[in-house]
């Protein structure tokens, strides 16, 4: 109940164009148009109306006349909308330059477009206004615009896609063919989730790693029982099945920061010890490495394995080169 | 057609079941304000306007007070956005206010081709109303618009979805934008809000752009720990009003919790969390603070309608919200550091894509350091596929991490 008067009028000003047309309106018609349910839109109405004084010189601004469950509503000075104001066309504007990001440049007139036309539709402020420009958004990178514009294309049309991906891992990319189910955004990156033909599983495949891409002709259905909650994993876009996991040590002087994003409680001293669903062993190594010596793998035995294997390979790498 | 049953009848008056709250007396006069500006085609003084507005009770109260009202009313109005004139003459003398019709009303809105369609604009034939232009959007126009929506509302700011939801109500008006309740195919932890989408309810009869039927939006994994809702609001507020804030922020370096006093630049959304950008004034420095962090937002409630503050010119929210690798935050000067990679696996690729190109070597990138034990680390992730060339700084940043975290498994470290 605490709605303030501008919200109120916000509503009322997209009310009454919808209404004042002469005609008799379904009160639960109004209700979706502008978004407020049906106690709210009578309330509203009945405010405009119920007056404590006589009218006396009153502008016959807006008569309301209620049938039953229809309303209609005669009006002179608000039969069209008010135009967007900043804050409105400040949120589209922040979508929009998404939007653009997203897309490769050839596609981006229509964003363009539709910037201009609503920068049209904007109320013109007198010069006391105050300025926009508060709030800016990016998304993560992902990769090749038209890597991700084929990705929704196809996906649109439910055809299949053939793309050569390199894993994080792997040193060249491999041919694969897949179902795309799902884009998704997690982690601070792009993932498309889908059935990939060449493995017979479900797998995520990070956009930016996707080599090249071509929309095929065969067509697919996207099965009924998925569901992208299986494949999202601590906010992250895991592959199918049962995965392993990895337990890791943080110090005292990381872990607050794991545990913000792991949404876990420190351990008394400070430091965090917590399992990480475990893609691949590869995986797990650059997981823990970035910490540097603030994190240790405890768990499983392969992974810690190649963790030493690799960081004393590249010491003596190192050192025989800088010598 | 009219009823002839109007709910209140002018000769059987009902007296209001309650007293109208000031909230509502307040929006009495902002619409009757309306439409006495609305109404005429030239400005007005204000006591002409005040015999059309019966909350400016001239006769009833001190003249004094109704003007003090006047004036908050017009104010707030124009706050909301209403582009309320001031009309003055050659000697600065107020002669009265006026509202232009065609900067208040929204223009007529259209799909291109669709000229005769049975949903074109309805025209007003009335004064005020025919001078009013068309705009005409092309349907993938339409399908950018939609989208924009989606992706505002997936950011998770309510006032930044509230505006863009406002938006599109009003574009609907005119435009085939339906509003759906869709709470399938969103992300598990959207699922439970129910979140109303916009969607193209007349599919374009000829030469249906490829864009249309583009179901394949992306679903965003928002993080775990999200900023509430009144923080957003209050913040937005204090932006829009130039007032200084002070609010608790909990310092990720100390682990501990402060109040910060600090002069709002701009909110910014990157790498998934919404950022405060400011002036922290105990410590006369611009920072950045996580929403997530901040709680207990308290405007300063002095002099609320004038600016505590002025954002400098030379501040540019969109060049401060580049997304910034950890070692490239810092307050020290930055080292150009040269880095050769030494595999070609995905992650080295995507390495290869930041930083600077290095002339006549593509396996080498160039990059701006300020922290040497962060880039060290980012370095080591790649598992050895990597050899920092030169400063030596960097070199021996690299080589004492490897050497440190090497030491953890063979038992030479322990934890400081």
């Amino acid at each position: 109940m605490s709605e303030t008067a501008a919200a109120r009028l916000r509503r009322i000003l997209l009310l009454i164009p919808h209404l004042a047309d002469g005609g008799e309106h379904r009160v639960s018609d109004l209700a979706r148009a502008v978004g407020a349910d049906r106690e709210t839109l009578v309330r509203d109405l009945e405010t405009l109306v119920t007056r404590e004084d006589e009218p006396g010189g009153f502008v016959p601004g807006v008569q309301i006349y209620f049938t039953g469950d229809r309303v209609s509503l005669t009006s002179t000075p608000f039969r069209r909308p008010m135009r967007l104001t900043a804050s409105e066309l400040g949120a589209l504007e922040l979508g929009l330059a998404m939007l653009r990001a997203e897309r490769p440049p050839d596609e981006r007139k229509a964003v363009n477009g539709a910037l201009d036309r609503l920068r049209a539709a904007m109320v013109h402020i007198p010069s006391d206004a105050v300025a926009a420009g508060q709030r800016e958004a990016s998304l993560p990178d992902p990769g090749d615009a038209t890597t991700l514009a084929t990705v929704q294309r196809a996906m649109a049309a439910r055809r299949k896609i053939a793309i050569g991906y390199r894993g994080g891992s792997k040193t060249a990319a491999t041919d694969r063919t897949v179902q795309p189910y799902a884009l998704v955004v997690a982690s601070g990156s792009w993932y498309v989730l889908g059935y990939c033909e060449s493995s017979s599983g479900i797998r995520s495949f990070r956009l930016d790693r996707i080599e090249q891409i071509e929309e095929r002709a065969e067509s697919y259905e996207i099965p009924a029982t998925f569901s992208v909650d299986e494949h999202l994993s601590d906010r992250k876009v895991l592959r199918a099945g049962q995965p392993r996991w990895m337990r890791v040590r943080y110090s005292a002087r990381v872990a607050r920061w794991i545990a913000e994003r792991e949404g876990v409680a420190l351990d008394a001293d400070g430091s965090l010890t917590m399992e990480h669903p475990l893609a691949d062993v590869h995986w797990g190594v650059r997981h823990v490495l970035q910490y540097g010596p603030d994190a240790e793998v405890l768990e499983p035995a392969d992974v810690r394995t190649e963790v030493v294997r690799r960081l004393g390979r590249l010491m003596t790498r190192g050192a025989g080169e800088m010598s | 057609m009219i009823p002839n049953d109007p709910i209140f009848d002018d000769d059987d008056d009902p007296p209001p079941d309650r007293p109208l709250t000031t909230s509502e007396q307040k929006l009495q006069r902002w619409v009757d304000l309306l439409a006495a500006l609305l109404i005429r085609q030239r400005h007005a003084p204000f006591d002409e306007l005040a015999k059309d507005v019966p909350g400016y009770d001239v006769a009833n109260t001190q003249r004094d007070s109704v003007m003090r009202t006047f004036e908050r009313d017009k104010d707030e109005l124009r706050r909301f956005g209403v582009p309320i004139e001031t009309v003055k003459d050659g000697e600065g003398e107020t002669l009265g206010y006026r509202l232009d019709r065609k900067a208040f009303y929204l223009p007529y809105l259209m799909v291109s081709g669709h000229e005769r369609a049975a949903h074109g604009p309805r025209k007003i034939d009335h004064d005020g109303y025919r001078a009013l232009q068309t705009l005409a959007f092309e349907p993938d126009e339409l399908d950018a618009i939609i989208e924009a929506a989606a992706r505002v509302r997936a950011l998770g700011d309510p006032t930044l979805a509230r505006e863009a939801e406002a938006a599109i109500r009003k574009l609907a008006l005119d435009l085939p934008l339906g509003a759906v309740l869709e709470d399938a195919a969103v992300a598990p932890s959207l699922k439970k809000e129910h979140l109303i989408r916009f969607k193209r309810v007349e599919p374009p009869t000829e030469a249906a752009p490829a864009s249309f039927s583009r179901s394949a939006g992306a679903m965003f994994v928002p993080p775990r720990r999200q900023a509430d809702p009144s923080v957003f609001d209050r913040l937005s507020d204090a932006l829009a009003r130039r007032k200084v804030v002070s609010f608790d922020y909990f310092g990720m370096e100390r682990g501990d919790r402060s109040r910060r006093t600090v002069e709002p630049y701009g909110l910014f959304f990157v790498s998934s969390h919404w950022y405060l950008a400011g002036r922290d004034v105990d410590r006369d420095a611009l920072r950045n603070f996580r929403l997530s962090r901040v709680s207990g937002v308290e405007l300063n409630p002095k002099k609320s309608q004038s600016a505590d503050y002025e954002i400098p010119d030379d501040f540019s929210l969109r060049d401060h919200a580049q997304a910034r690798e950890p070692w490239e935050i810092g307050d020290g000067d930055a080292t150009a550091a040269i880095v050769e990679f030494t595999a070609t696996t995905g992650a080295t690729q995507a390495a290869l894509r930041l930083g600077r190109p290095v002339e006549g070597n593509e396996h080498r990138r160039e990059f701006d350091v300020r922290r040497p034990d962060a880039f060290a680390r980012w370095l080591l992730s790649f598992g050895g596929d990597v050899r920092p060339i030169e400063p030596a700084e960097v070199r021996d940043a690299y080589a004492s991490a490897a050497s440190a975290t090497l030491g953890r498994y063979t038992g030479a470290a322990h934890d400081e």
